[in-house]
């Protein structure tokens, strides 16, 4: 037997109107997050979210605080470079930030150098920047970092060793190899592995990154992202049927006032 | 109801985090020797030093707006153009320009190398050449206006220090050779 077109329609009603409040109920959080942390990010400048840092117990616990990789340590001559997640130390002191992991650091005569595959930083030693020479100055990606025994440094570029005869304006190549110091790493001393480590730390997490965790929803862990994205969709969804309800109302109203 | 999910199943499919690895990392556009030779028409031997000490240091702190700065700037030098390679934070990487001075004009900046995720439109000849023939005034701030470029303002602003700074290096550069009056 043949079902009469009317229950079809309010059968078809009864399933829109029902996932519609389902679905609206089980995203209502999620969307208001997605929502208000939206409208806040769109003022990230206005609001100076970047300069705003956040370190609490909860945030620490949130993001673990722990650096990507872990640090590396060269000794010079009574000193300590280090380097962790982008922050390079000389000793204690933060010397540079946003750095590429370095490969080597060697001392010299009256400075000392930090030298990463296609970046070679020179130092004085207080700590203060002298010159950062890039591809455009070096003679080649470097391979590993040294010095001569009278501290003059010596350079290996894949397998290619130079040295600068004219304070790092030009590069020669050095055939003998018998006095190349290579620099290498070594474990730190407990007081400077702490102390970068407490310098790492104590920064905390910038507003902004923690709202936009909270947006793109990484910070509900690695499946956050989809769940923010369900949201999104449930959104879309409660668009569509909303429309859809609104028209079959429509009809239902027409069809009575006949 | 079988044509919303099918709507709903072509949504999920063009939902980003699926794509993954969207982001965007350093990208180079033009090698730096490249630039300094079809700048200089050759590239020089030996680069040149320029100290930023004494009463230049305060100069170029106003400049860049921080206090962490390299000692010494190093040129490419023909005549009376020289060439800067400069490097600058947008957000939070460097990014590497090359600019061109003659006459106390830039002649040519070019975005050689961009590590952000987000602004690289900065490179477009349409942002750069904006400031070609543009000058430093007294003021330390550019000749004329540089219209920026929407959702890269860090950038642009990173354009802009180092535009002023290689003015400045190529002016003061000059001021000790002789070349110019002093500012």
């Amino acid at each position: 037997m043949a079902q009469h077109p009317q229950n079809n329609r309010n059968g078809r009603q009864k399933t829109i109107r029902r996932w519609h409040r389902r679905v609206g109920y089980a995203s209502l959080l999620l969307v208001m997050i997605l929502s208000i942390t939206g409208l806040i990010l769109n003022r990230t400048e206005k609001l100076g979210l970047n300069q705003i840092t956040i370190q609490n117990k909860i945030v620490s616990a949130l993001y673990g605080l722990a650096p990507d990789a872990p640090a590396v340590h060269f000794p010079l001559d009574g000193h300590w470079v280090s380097w962790l997640d982008g922050r390079l130390y000389y000793d204690n002191k933060l010397i540079a930030q946003n750095s590429p992991r370095p490969g080597g650091a060697t001392q010299l005569q009256e400075i000392f150098a930090v030298a990463a595959t296609d970046r070679l930083s020179l130092y004085l030693m207080d700590g203060s920047l002298l010159e950062t020479l890039d591809q455009a100055a070096l003679p080649g990606p470097i391979t590993h970092l040294g010095r001569s025994p009278d501290r003059d440094l010596i350079i290996d570029s894949q397998g290619v060793y130079y040295n600068s005869p004219d304070d790092f304006l030009s590069w020669t190549r050095q055939e003998d190899l018998t006095d190349f110091i290579p620099s290498e790493q070594a474990p730190a001393p407990a007081p400077v592995v702490e102390a970068i480590l407490q310098d790492y730390q104590g920064q905390g997490i910038s507003l902004y990154k923690i709202i936009l965790d909270l947006h793109s929803g990484h910070i509900f862990g690695a499946y956050g992202p989809y769940l923010m994205d369900l949201a999104a969709i449930s959104l879309i969804f409660l668009g569509i049927t909303g429309l859809m309800k609104r028209r079959q109302n429509g009809k239902n109203k027409r069809r009575n006032e006949k | 109801m079988r044509g919303i999910t099918g709507f709903l199943y072509f949504l999920i499919l063009l939902t980003p985090s699926l794509w993954a690895g969207a982001a965007v990392t350093e990208e180079t556009y033009l090698k730096t020797d490249d630039y300094i030779t079809a700048a200089l028409g050759q590239k020089p031997e030996k680069p040149g030093t320029l100290w930023v000490t004494g009463d230049m240091r305060p100069t170029v702190e106003q400049i860049l707006d921080r206090k962490t700065f390299p000692l010494r700037y190093r040129y490419w030098r023909n005549g009376n153009r020289t060439v800067w390679i400069l490097n600058e934070i947008g957000k939070v990487l460097p990014i590497t320009t090359g600019i061109t001075v003659e006459n106390e004009k830039i002649i040519n900046l070019t975005v050689l190398t961009y590590r952000e995720s987000h602004g690289s439109e900065i490179r477009f000849p349409a942002y750069s050449n904006q400031f070609n023939d543009v000058t430093l005034k007294d003021n330390l701030r550019l000749s004329k206006p540089i219209n920026g470029i929407s959702g890269a303002t860090l950038s642009t602003n990173a354009m802009k220090k180092v535009s002023r700074l290689a003015l400045y290096l190529h002016h003061k550069l000059m001021e000790e050779n002789g070349s110019t009056p002093a500012k």
